[in-house]
C-alpha cells in the first residue's frame, strides 16, 4: 500500500525482490496464500507502480551488472534496452527512485537509478552539472578560488 | 544504506522550493549514491558544486580506490607535489587500494605520502615505477601492515630488504605478490616473504634468475593449501616442481613454468597428481625435458584443465597428446599449444585433426 493508500497487487516473489517488504513477509509464504498488506508510507502511488513494474521485468529477465565506474554516458550501452527506456524518465521521478529503491532496499533498482544520475554527470565540468541539476553554487568566490585549484587535476583534459 | 531524511517528499518539485541550500542537501545524499558509479575526476569535480556537494563528494567510502594513472596523465610531473600535499593528505585515511602502474614520473615524495597518509591500504600496486628508490619503496611497504596485494613488477634493482621489510609488516596478511622482473632478487628475499606469509595465494616470479630451487621448496613447504597461483616464466634455472606434488598444494590452479630447463615429465604428474581437478592452467611452453609422462599424468589427474601449453616440448609424442584428448581434459580445453613439438607428427597437425579431438579449444596460439 502506497503513501496515499492506493493497493497494488503483486506475485510473492516479485514482492521479495525488495529486502525492505520480504522481512514482512513469512519466510514459508507463497502465492497460493492469502494476499498480505504492506504499508509503505514512505512511497506514492505513481512511484510503486513504477518499482513494480521493474520488479516484473527483472523477474523475467534479470539486468546485466552495471560496471564501476560507468563506461559509458549512454545507458543503452550500459544495460539491456528495456531498462534503458525505463530510466528514461524526467529527474523528479528519477531521484523519487533512487529514495524509493533505498528505502524499500532494492539493489538492482538502486544499482539502475544510480549509474543514470551518473551518466548525467559523466564528462561535464562543474559549472554543466550545476546547470543540469539546478544546483545553487554557495562557495565564497576565496573557496571556490581554492576548490579549483584542488579540482585541476579532475578536469577533461 | 543510508536513511533517508526526507522521504516521501518530492525532489523535482523542490527547483524553486524548499530553499537552495536544503535542496542541495537533499540532492547531495542523492548524488552521494550516484557517485559510486562515477570515475576519480567525475568525484573530484561534485566537490566543485557547492557545499553540501563538496562534502557528499568527499565521503570516506567513496575514496577507498586512487588510481593515480589519472592523475599523471592529467597533471604529468605536477601530480607529485599534487598527490603528496593535496590528494593524499586529504583522502589518504580512506584508501583501501593505491595504482600507481607505470606512473614514471612518480617521486619518493609521493610513496613517503603514502606511507604517511595511506596507513590502511589493502592494495598497493607499484609496477614499474622507474623514478623512486629501493628505500622509499621500503619505507612505504613497511608504514601499509593491513597489505593483501602488493605488486612489485619490473624493478630490476629491487634488493631483497624489501621483501624482508613487506613480509615483517604485512606478511601474515598477503595474499598476492607479483616481482615479475625483479632480476636483483635472491632466495634470501623470498624466503623471508614465504617465511612470514602462509596465507600467500598466489605468487608471481616471472624473470627472477637468481631464484633456485630452494625458494620451490619453500613455496611448497611454507603456502601448501593456500597456494592458487605460481607464475615462474622466464625462470629457467628453476626445476623441482614436483616439490608442489606429494600432497602439498593441492588447491594450485595455475602454474606457469615457461623455459624451465630441468622440469621433467615425472614432476609434472606429481604436480597434476596433487592438484587434480583444482589445475586449470599450465604452462609448460619450452620445459625441454618434459615427456610423455608429464601429459599422461594430466590426462589421468586434470579433468578441469582449460589451457595447455607444450610449446616447444621437444619429448612429447602422438601418443600423449591422444591420451589428453581422450580424457576429460580433452573436452574441457580451450587452449591447447602444441607448436614445436617436433615429435607430435604430422597426422595431428593435418587441418582439422587436431580440432575434432579437442572440440572446445579456441586458441591453438599462446606463444608466437
Amino acid at each position: 500500500m502506497s503513501q496515499e493508500g492506493d493497493q497494488f497487487e503483486v506475485e510473492v516473489k516479485v514482492a521479495k525482490m525488495s529486502e525492505l517488504v520480504k522481512t514482512m513477509i513469512p519466510e514459508e509464504a507463497d502465492e497460493e496464500e492469502e494476499a498480505q498488506e504492506i504499508p509503505l508510507p514512505n512511497v506514492k502511488s505513481h512511484v510503486l507502480a513504477k518499482v513494480i513494474e521493474f520488479c516484473r521485468r527483472y523477474a523475467e529477465e534479470p539486468m546485466s551488472e552495471i560496471e564501476k565506474p560507468l563506461k559509458s554516458a549512454n545507458m543503452h550501452e550500459v544495460v539491456q534496452e528495456w531498462y534503458a527506456n525505463y530510466v528514461d524518465v524526467d529527474q523528479e521521478l528519477l531521484f523519487e527512485l533512487i529514495l524509493a529503491a533505498n528505502y524499500m532496499d532494492i539493489k538492482p533498482l538502486l544499482d539502475l537509478t544510480c549509474a543514470t544520475v551518473a551518466s548525467m554527470i559523466k564528462g561535464k565540468t562543474p559549472e554543466e552539472i550545476r546547470k543540469t541539476f539546478n544546483i545553487v553554487n554557495d562557495f565564497t568566490p576565496e573557496e571556490e578560488a581554492q576548490v579549483r585549484e584542488e579540482n585541476k587535476w579532475c578536469e577533461e583534459a | 544504506m543510508w536513511e533517508t531524511t526526507f522521504a516521501g517528499r518530492s525532489l523535482a518539485a523542490p527547483m524553486t522550493d524548499p530553499p537552495p541550500g536544503e535542496r542541495n542537501h537533499a540532492l547531495a545524499q542523492t548524488l552521494a549514491l550516484a557517485l559510486e558509479f562515477g570515475s576519480l575526476q567525475c568525484r573530484g569535480r561534485c566537490r566543485a558544486l557547492d557545499r553540501h556537494l563538496a562534502k557528499a563528494a568527499s565521503s570516506p567510502a567513496l575514496w577507498r580506490v586512487l588510481d593515480a594513472r589519472v592523475v599523471y596523465a592529467r597533471l604529468g610531473a605536477g601530480a607529485n607535489a599534487f598527490l603528496a600535499a593535496t590528494l593524499l593528505p586529504v583522502f589518504g585515511a580512506a584508501l583501501e587500494e593505491v595504482n600507481l602502474e607505470l606512473c614514471t614520473r612518480c617521486d619518493d615524495a609521493v610513496l613517503d605520502a603514502v606511507a604517511r597518509d595511506a596507513p590502511h591500504l589493502l592494495r598497493l600496486n607499484l609496477n614499474a615505477l622507474h623514478g623512486v628508490s629501493a628505500g622509499a619503496l621500503r619505507r612505504v611497504v613497511a608504514a601499509c601492515p593491513r597489505l593483501e596485494v602488493l605488486q612489485l613488477y619490473w624493478h630490476p634493482k629491487l634488493p631483497d630488504g624489501v621483501l624482508e621489510v613487506a613480509a615483517a609488516s604485512a606478511g601474515p596478511r598477503l595474499r598476492e605478490v607479483n616481482v615479475s622482473g625483479c632480476v636483483a632478487l635472491t632466495d634470501v628475499g623470498l624466503a623471508a616473504l614465504l617465511d612470514a606469509a602462509p596465507r600467500l595465494a598466489k605468487l608471481n616470479v616471472t624473470r627472477c634468475p637468481r631464484l633456485t630451487d630452494a625458494t620451490l621448496d619453500r613455496v611448497a613447504k611454507n603456502l601448501g593449501p593456500s597456494l592458487e597461483e605460481l607464475v615462474c616464466y622466464a625462470d629457467s634455472g628453476l626445476a623441482r616442481y614436483d616439490a608442489l606434488g606429494g600432497g602439498a598444494c593441492p588447491n594450485l590452479r595455475v602454474l606457469d613454468c615457461t623455459g624451465s630447463r630441468g622440469l621433467t615429465g615425472a614432476a609434472v604428474r606429481a604436480v597434476a597428481e596433487t592438484a587434480g581437478p583444482r589445475l586449470a592452467s599450465l604452462n609448460l611452453s619450452w620445459c625441454v625435458a618434459v615427456d610423455d609422462e608429464g601429459v599422461l599424468g594430466l590426462a589421468d589427474h586434470c579433468p578441469n584443465l582449460e589451457l595447455l601449453s607444450l610449446h616447444g616440448s621437444t619429448h612429447v609424442s602422438d601418443a600423449a597428446v591422444d591420451a589428453l584428448a581422450a580424457s576429460p581434459a580433452g573436452a574441457s580445453l580451450a587452449a591447447l599449444d602444441v607448436n614445436g613439438c617436433v615429435r607430435v607428427t604430422d597426422y595431428l597437425r593435418r587441418d582439422g585433426v587436431l580440432k575434432s579431438k579437442f572440440p572446445n579449444v579456441a586458441r591453438w596460439t599462446l606463444h608466437s
